[in-house]
């Protein structure tokens, strides 16, 4: 192993990783492969890839996070280099910069901390690079948004003459990305190199210069932005042995996500031929209109006296995809609680299979028919550190259990065939938390989907999955349909629902605006009514959307 | 009565802040019964050869510093399941002490050694005829006039100093000190020491108000200082006020001893006592309180 070296003049201001490769020596895993990239001043580098690319070791290793691995990194001098990680681990109960200033805490004459100093500098910065984070907020009390914000700010009070980002619009709403963006561009001008890790190619296009794909270690291949589209860029991030199919799709709906930019585009079309789905229940009154398995009726949440879900009416139907969408903070995550089980409305009533369900919690909701597949996957949808088998074995106890012991064997042979069926890559008796983002996710699947429950569940399903991760996803998502499960998506990608959902009902401040069905379901009017543009424009408008989003729900 | 609880209040004091430190970083010192012992022992022992009340005091100081030392060595450098090291601790000085008395002196039981000084009242002769201020400000033993500058010095150094900054984060989330390329293992032995200062301080405190070491003289004020610590919301002030109640109660329990038809040990568990329903208290305040706010 080669350490950083000062190279000779001939190496341009900037980085330069040279031939690196990296293992894994825990669990084996070849990440980078023989890597060398150039990371120019005054360029915006994107660096895209499915997960597990070896994106995120990749520029670990050029900010010297990882210290063993093959190959060079060459840079200039005193250069600094900082990368923000994905998720910003802040100390909650302190506040932004007690954070962001430990380890380079400013000091008065005496020796104690200069708060006012820290705050200043840290206000100027927040200022200059237009990134609105309130210096004395306690960290606990930030969104995820924000907290993104203050970890870019925080990596800036270093000057840093490389800074790379890791997936840092995860968590933003458009307004966000766009500041981020702009802070972006303004360190280019001011001749930094800047790294940006993503998988949103429509990122990548509106921001960044340069373009490196990067799959199963390797670099496919560096472009300039200007000579390429994301068609092409898809491909490349795919790679050419993967199905047609799955590739044309997600093809598609780049260049439909482009259309709209360039004003072209007026709505996206129906979704992703669908084989052996029934007709979604769309004529309320025909005779053949079966019970619905799933119903919320007149749900209020209320906490700390604030009202966080209104009035919400939902009926699902076998084999249906209802979508539920919104942005973050409108009640998207209380809706996740209800249909759960895991928060108790204020009033009004949940009816599963057209029974109430005695208590307000996940285990019961389970026995009367229901699975679920958080959003939070590390802490509600697995137990990290228990082996794969048991956790995919969690609701099977019973069957297992022989005088109480666990059977082994039987349910060594019950995961092993899960682990088939989902096409799980992983070993069985490892710890869930070795796997990655994707084998998780579908471990967890494979765990709700064994009870063949009638109703499922999903929150942001695909969150933090790379393309064909969740595409395995979206595929189950609809087999399920097909056998006529009924199925609730919640999700924040507008994407995700326009290409699932049979209905889309869109949440605005914790109430259900309006739902979408058929023709209706066009991006552009789902952002509208998740902006709220509908609903405030008058107050009575307000109140017909909502009549009519009762009186288009079928009802007995 | 109220004298009384101001005397007994300073060395609870200085142990529960001792023991803040280290409880900040992230390491509960359930050895400050251990190390106020030992204090008190060294205290009397470095008294006598000296003659000195401060040489006492510095004794008693480090007989605390080396406890905490080897508490660090074994639970932090050694990675030794802290409980097990802090409980070990406090048996090696219940267990020592004895053996090092009778080596010494020949005796387990009380140790009266000649040449220790009696502790000096300070600011006597000030007294303003109001009981209640003299009781409280004036002639106490010299430790109690330590105890003021403890708190804000604790206060100072936690909340106003990078050290204090960085110590905090240790016990809120060593890995982020460690992403910034701090190792917070220095700040937990810092805070280690700090307490096992407060500790072996305090020890001496309780020994040399007597002029004696007595077996046993901490009786469980390790603990109560442990208790002090959460019940004042883990700040100087808050430990301040804690460490005062609890030293209230041991002055009623004491002055009623000679006043109520009750028996004397039952009103002398009355600290211990209130330590429980404190622990209640505040398990239940946690639970309504605003500790998710």
């Amino acid at each position: 192993m080669l350490e950083r070296t000062i190279p000779a003049d001939e190496i341009p201001p900037g980085m330069e990783l040279r031939h690196i490769t990296k293992r894994y020596p825990e669990n084996d895993v070849l990440a980078v492969r023989d890597v060398s990239l150039k990371l120019r001043s005054g360029e915006i580098h994107a660096l895209i890839g499915e997960n597990g690319a070896g994106k995120s070791t990749l520029m670990k290793i050029a900010a010297g996070l990882l210290p063993s691995y093959d190959g060079e990194v060459c840079f200039k001098g005193a250069q600094v280099c900082r990368l923000v990680q994905q998720h910003p681990q802040f100390i909650p109960q302190h506040q932004v910069w007690e954070n962001l200033f430990l380890g380079i805490e400013p000091r008065t004459r005496w020796g104690l901390l200069d708060q006012d100093a820290a705050v200043q500098s840290f206000s100027a910065l927040a200022g200059r690079y237009a990134l609105p984070v309130a210096p004395r907020m306690r960290a606990e009390r930030l969104s995820a948004a924000q907290a993104q914000l203050a970890a870019i700010l925080g990596a800036l009070l270093h000057d840093p003459d490389i800074l790379i980002l890791d997936e840092p619009t995860a968590p933003c709403s458009d307004h966000e990305t766009a500041l981020v963006f702009g802070m972006m561009r303004s360190l280019r001008d001011n001749g930094r190199a800047v790294v940006l890790i993503t998988h949103k190619l429509r990122e990548v296009m509106e921001v960044s210069d340069r373009i490196t794909v990067m799959r199963h270690g390797r670099v496919v291949k560096s472009l300039l932005t200007a000579d390429t589209n994301p068609g092409e860029l898809s491909a490349l991030m795919i790679g050419e042995d993967c199905q047609r199919s799955e590739s044309d799709r997600r093809f598609g709906f780049v260049r439909r996500e482009f259309g709209t930019q360039s004003g072209s585009h007026e709505s996206v079309p129906e979704p992703v031929a669908r084989s052996g789905a029934p007709t979604p229940p769309t004529q309320p009154d025909s005779p053949t209109q079966p019970e619905p398995v799933f119903e919320l009726r007149n749900i209020n949440l209320v906490r700390r006296g604030r009202v966080l879900l209104e009035r919400l009416e939902l009926r699902l139907y076998p084999g249906e995809i209802l979508g539920i969408t919104g942005i973050r903070e409108n009640g998207l995550e209380y809706i996740e609680d209800i249909l759960s089980g895991s928060a108790e409305p204020n009033s009004g009533e949940v009816l599963i299979q057209g029974q109430r369900p005695s208590r307000y919690t996940p285990r019961v909701f389970r026995k009367l028919g229901l699975a679920y597949i958080p959003t939070d996957r590390l802490i509600r949808g697995a137990s990290l550190s228990s082996s794969v088998e048991d956790n995919m074995i969690l609701l099977e106890r019973k069957r297992f259990g022989r005088a109480g012991l666990l059977n082994r064997r039987a349910s060594a042979s019950f995961s092993s065939a899960l682990q088939q069926r989902f096409g799980i890559t992983a070993v069985l008796g490892k710890p869930m938390h070795t796997l990655s983002g994707g084998n998780m996710q579908k471990v967890i699947l494979s765990r709700e989907l064994s009870q063949n429950s009638p109703v499922v569940v999903f929150s942001e399903p695909s969150w933090g999955l790379d393309f064909r991760s969740s595409e395995r996803v979206h595929e189950e998502i609809q087999r399920l349909s097909a056998d006529g499960v009924g199925i609730v998506l919640i999700s924040s990608d507008i994407d995700e629902i326009l290409s699932l959902a049979d209905r889309i009902m869109v949440m605005y401040k914790g109430s259900f605006t309006r739902t979408l069905e058929g023709n209706d379901r066009v991006r552009d009017t789902i952002g509208e009514l998740m902006l709220g543009l509908e609903v405030e424009q008058t107050s009575a408008a307000h109140e017909d959307s909502r009549q009519s989003t009762f009186t288009k729900e079928p009802r007995q | 009565m109220i004298y009384y609880a101001i005397e007994v209040m300073a060395p609870l004091l200085l142990a529960g802040l001792g023991g803040l430190f280290a409880e900040l970083a992230g390491v509960l010192n359930i050895a400050l019964e251990g190390m106020m012992l030992a204090g008190a022992f060294a205290a009397i022992v470095t008294a006598s050869l000296t003659g000195s009340i401060l040489a006492g005091m510095l004794g008693g100081l480090l007989a605390g510093l080396l406890l905490a030392y080897l508490f660090y060595f074994v639970g932090i450098r050694m990675r030794a399941n802290i409980f097990i090291v802090g409980l070990a601790i406090n048996l090696l000085a219940a267990g020592s002490i004895p053996f090092l008395s009778s080596a010494m002196y020949g005796t387990k039981g009380v140790l009266r050694l000649p040449n220790v000084p009696r502790m000096p009242g300070l600011f006597v002769g000030m007294e303003t005829g109001f009981p209640l201020i003299d009781q409280i400000f004036f002639g106490h033993s010299f430790g109690v006039y330590l105890t003021v500058p403890a708190v804000l010095l604790a206060g100072l150094v936690l909340q106003r100093t990078p050290f204090g900054l960085r110590l905090r984060s240790t016990g809120k989330n060593p890995e982020t000190l460690r992403s910034v390329g701090l190792n917070p293992d220095h700040y937990r032995r810092a805070a280690l020491l700090i307490s096992g200062m407060g500790a072996g301080l305090a020890g001496s405190l309780l020994a040399l108000r007597l002029g004696v070491y007595l077996p046993n003289v901490s009786a469980g004020r390790g603990w109560i200082a442990l208790v002090t610590i959460y019940l004042g919301y883990k700040r100087p002030v808050g430990v301040l006020i804690a460490a005062l109640c609890f030293a209230l109660a041991e002055g009623v329990s004491v002055a009623a001893q000679g006043v109520l038809q009750i028996p004397g040990t039952i009103l002398l568990s009355l600290p211990y006592v209130l330590t429980v329903l404190a622990m209640i208290v505040y398990s239940a305040m946690r639970r309504v309180g605003p500790s998710d706010a």
